[in-house]
């Protein structure tokens, strides 16, 4: 958990819901954002509404989603609704909602049975982003010597350090921290949940 | 940080006490049960095998249907300890074994004296120890082949290796197959974030199906050898059938991990200059597998007599023969393969000791549900005989139970089915299939033995606790860091989706 220094204005963020394509959406507004050369916050998950049902998580796993939810800051939102005549005519979208993100949250989850992959995933755990605090993640560590080896009907590790906990706090190092821990192999990490205004 | 050491710790005494206790409650009554008004005298003659059977009630058909709980019991045993409570497993299943075993042989042995005892004697002289004498030379023999190089884990390579490891496992066994083959797949895959697909089809193709094509593959096939059926019948019977699950399978791997490997953000190491793609120590012992499969033709092939051991139980002279030829290539195995080449592999006795303990459990246990079975009709299992009549009964039920039980018994129950319904001795097993001159075969029985065999062994790899590589290859592929599913994410996400369509073609195919 790092202090945020407070020297300028808090940034805010917001959630833009786009219906239509998935695929238009995430490439209308990438290159939105390339054209501008902003290199904001942009990230997207599959839903129809603020709230992420559970069809929208199973469509999105399957790669079938009518709507796309984008997480946008300030300068984001600014081009978003500049080119709103655009995103209809050219790219089949609508703008359906926006609304603030006060904050943001997920959970996460390890489960290693080396020391070597433990301290990876403590690392990365140790080092998350300014303005994200974590809550829980200390791992469980088992050790039995007799787990040295290959067995074949009563397999246990010599080793096992397990762990869960979640991720809070501003929007973008949330965003950030949850790309972080995603991508290591052993981590598992949930949907980002939004505190909307 | 929490920090918890597991130790190998003895029962309390207390605990000792207590299961003594109950072992000898369950005994008693157990022992007045068998000895109930039809136990005869404990005078006749070895019944287990029917060959007698005509002339008097034979043991199966007098023991009753609980007898086959302590059975039972084992294989619950073996499915759930691993998943409910594997630390206590691991320290403590040779005593959850010996219990078993006692449950059943005390009463049996207090209730049928001198036949329990021949019974017991038989099934350890012609099946434990010959089963285990073959896995420990396989064993043995393939923890000396190291296979390693710089391989990148593409899809193309990963295909190609899963149908090595496949056409591996025939030969060198299931267990041997996955020990050598597995390391070198996950080396490959390591710079991949997605690859815990590339172990799940590891373990269905290497650790399961590709066992079906020799009694070398898998250990149910070499039950059914022992028990009679030739070496090469399984070779020509499930050829078909094996070869149309491996091309799906592949077909179907060799398609998901391409559009996996396509999200990968990360590029495999390059191969070092004059480094070859595929390398292979201590390949000598491909000679010595070799001289594993020529010894069991040879007991299978040739008479040379038999030896008296106790009762009716007599050992064929080749049978031994061949058990002191496997021996001595596992031993020219171990004497002449560099130590390194094992070290490589993290060889280690652990899965053999373990085979022996539980095996003669399951052995001991299995007693009373192999002779009901044999018994046919006239035994406790008549309405269940009944029942399994078609192929596409055997296949789904032996594969059914093999997915969750232990396959080789589960084996062992479903051929004696199959030769019960037909009430015939197994001296008649190589008749039967038409490896006798001048006796045609019995289609029925070799369309159920094939369906059998099939089941017991493909549907292995439906869950992880249907065959003993399966857990062994997830152990290793956590440790190297793969995300392996859970017991029911791999059902749910892989053997359903993928396994039961195809089992569901081959069914439709060949076992209609």
């Amino acid at each position: 958990m790092t202090r945020e220094a407070h020297t300028t204005k808090e940034p805010s963020f917001h959630l833009a819901v786009l219906a239509g394509s998935d695929e238009a959406a995430r490439g209308f507004l990438r290159g939105l954002y390339l054209g501008a050369g902003h290199a904001g916050l942009l990230d997207f998950s599959c839903g129809e509404a603020a709230e992420h049902s559970l069809g929208e998580r199973l469509r999105e796993l399957v790669g079938r989603c009518k709507a796309v939810r984008a997480v946008v800051d300030e300068r984001g939102l600014e081009l978003l609704r500049g080119a709103q005549t655009r995103l209809e005519q050219e790219a089949g979208l609508r703008l359906v909602e926006i609304r603030q993100i006060r904050h943001a949250h997920f959970g996460f989850r390890y489960h290693v049975f080396t020391p070597r992959h433990a301290e990876e995933v403590l690392a990365l755990l140790g080092a998350l982003p300014a303005g994200a605090r974590r809550a829980g993640g200390e791992p469980v560590v088992t050790r039995d010597a007799e787990g040295r080896g290959v067995e074949v009907y009563s397999p246990v590790h010599e080793y096992e350090a397990a762990g869960e906990g979640e991720i809070s706090g501003r929007v973008d190092a949330v965003v950030a921290a949850r790309a972080s821990l995603a991508a290591h192999a052993l981590i598992e990490v949930e949907a980002p949940q939004l505190d909307l205004d | 940080m929490r920090s918890l050491t597991v130790s190998r710790r003895r029962l309390p005494p207390a605990t000792t006490l207590v299961l003594a206790l109950l072992l000898a409650w369950t005994c008693v009554p157990a022992t007045l049960a068998f000895a109930g008004p039809d136990t005869p005298a404990a005078h006749n003659g070895p019944t287990r095998h029917g060959d007698d059977a005509e002339h008097h009630p034979g043991l199966g058909e007098r023991l009753p249907l609980w007898s086959a709980l302590p059975f039972a019991g084992i294989l619950l045993s073996i499915a759930l300890f691993p998943l409910l409570a594997p630390h206590f497993w691991h320290h403590h299943y040779p005593k959850v074994s010996l219990a078993w075993a006692l449950i059943l042989a005390v009463p049996f042995l207090l209730a049928y004296r001198g036949e329990a005892l021949q019974s017991i004697i038989h099934i350890a002289v012609i099946d434990y120890i010959p089963f285990i004498i073959l896995l420990w030379a396989l064993f043995t023999i393939a923890g000396g082949i190291f296979v390693g190089g710089a391989l990148q884990g593409t899809p193309g390579q990963n295909t190609l290796l899963l149908l090595v490891g496949t056409l591996l496992a025939s030969w060198i066994g299931t267990t041997g197959s996955s020990i050598v083959l597995i390391r070198p797949v996950l080396r490959a895959n390591a710079w991949r974030r997605n690859k815990a697909h590339v172990v799940v089809f590891f373990i269905f193709l290497v650790s399961n199906i590709g066992g079906s094509l020799t009694p070398l593959g898998d250990p149910p096939l070499f039950l059914g050898f022992l028990h009679g059926v030739p070496f090469f019948w399984v070779t020509t019977a499930i050829l078909r059938e094996t070869a149309v699950c491996v091309f799906l399978l592949l077909l179907a791997f060799y398609l998901v991990d391409r559009r996996l490997a396509a999200r990968e953000s990360g590029r495999p190491a390059p191969v070092a200059p004059g480094e070859r793609g595929f390398r292979v120590l201590g390949l000598h012992n491909l000679l010595l597998l070799l001289g594993v499969m020529g010894g069991v033709l040879f007991s299978g092939s040739v008479k040379m007599g038999a030896i008296h051991v106790f009762g009716h139980v007599q050992v064929e002279v080749q049978n031994l023969v061949r058990d002191g030829f496997l021996l001595l290539m596992g031993w020219l195995s171990l004497r002449t393969t560099a130590r390194v080449v094992r070290e490589r592999n993290e060889f280690g006795w652990g899965p053999i000791r373990e085979v022996a303990i539980l095996f003669a459990a399951i052995f001991v246990t299995i007693i009373p549900a192999l002779a009901i079975l044999q018994a046919g009709e006239r035994g406790a299992m008549a309405g269940f005989i009944a029942s399994v009549r078609e192929p596409i009964h055997f296949f789904w039920a032996t594969g059914g139970l093999s997915s969750f039980l232990d396959n080789a018994p589960t084996y062992l129950t479903f051929f004696n089915t199959a030769l019960g319904s037909l009430g015939v001795p197994e001296s008649q097993v190589p008749a039967l299939l038409g490896y006798v001159s001048g006796v045609a075969p019995h289609h029925g029985f070799v369309m159920d033995l094939t369906a059998v065999s099939a089941g017991a062994v493909f549907m292995g790899a439906n869950t992880y606790i249907g065959n003993a590589p399966n857990f062994m290859v997830k152990s290793i592929a956590e440790e190297a860091g793969v995300p392996m599913p859970s017991f029911f994410g791999y059902m749910l996400r892989w053997s359903i989706p993928f396994l039961i369509p195809t089992f569901v073609i081959v069914t439709l195919l060949f076992f209609r």
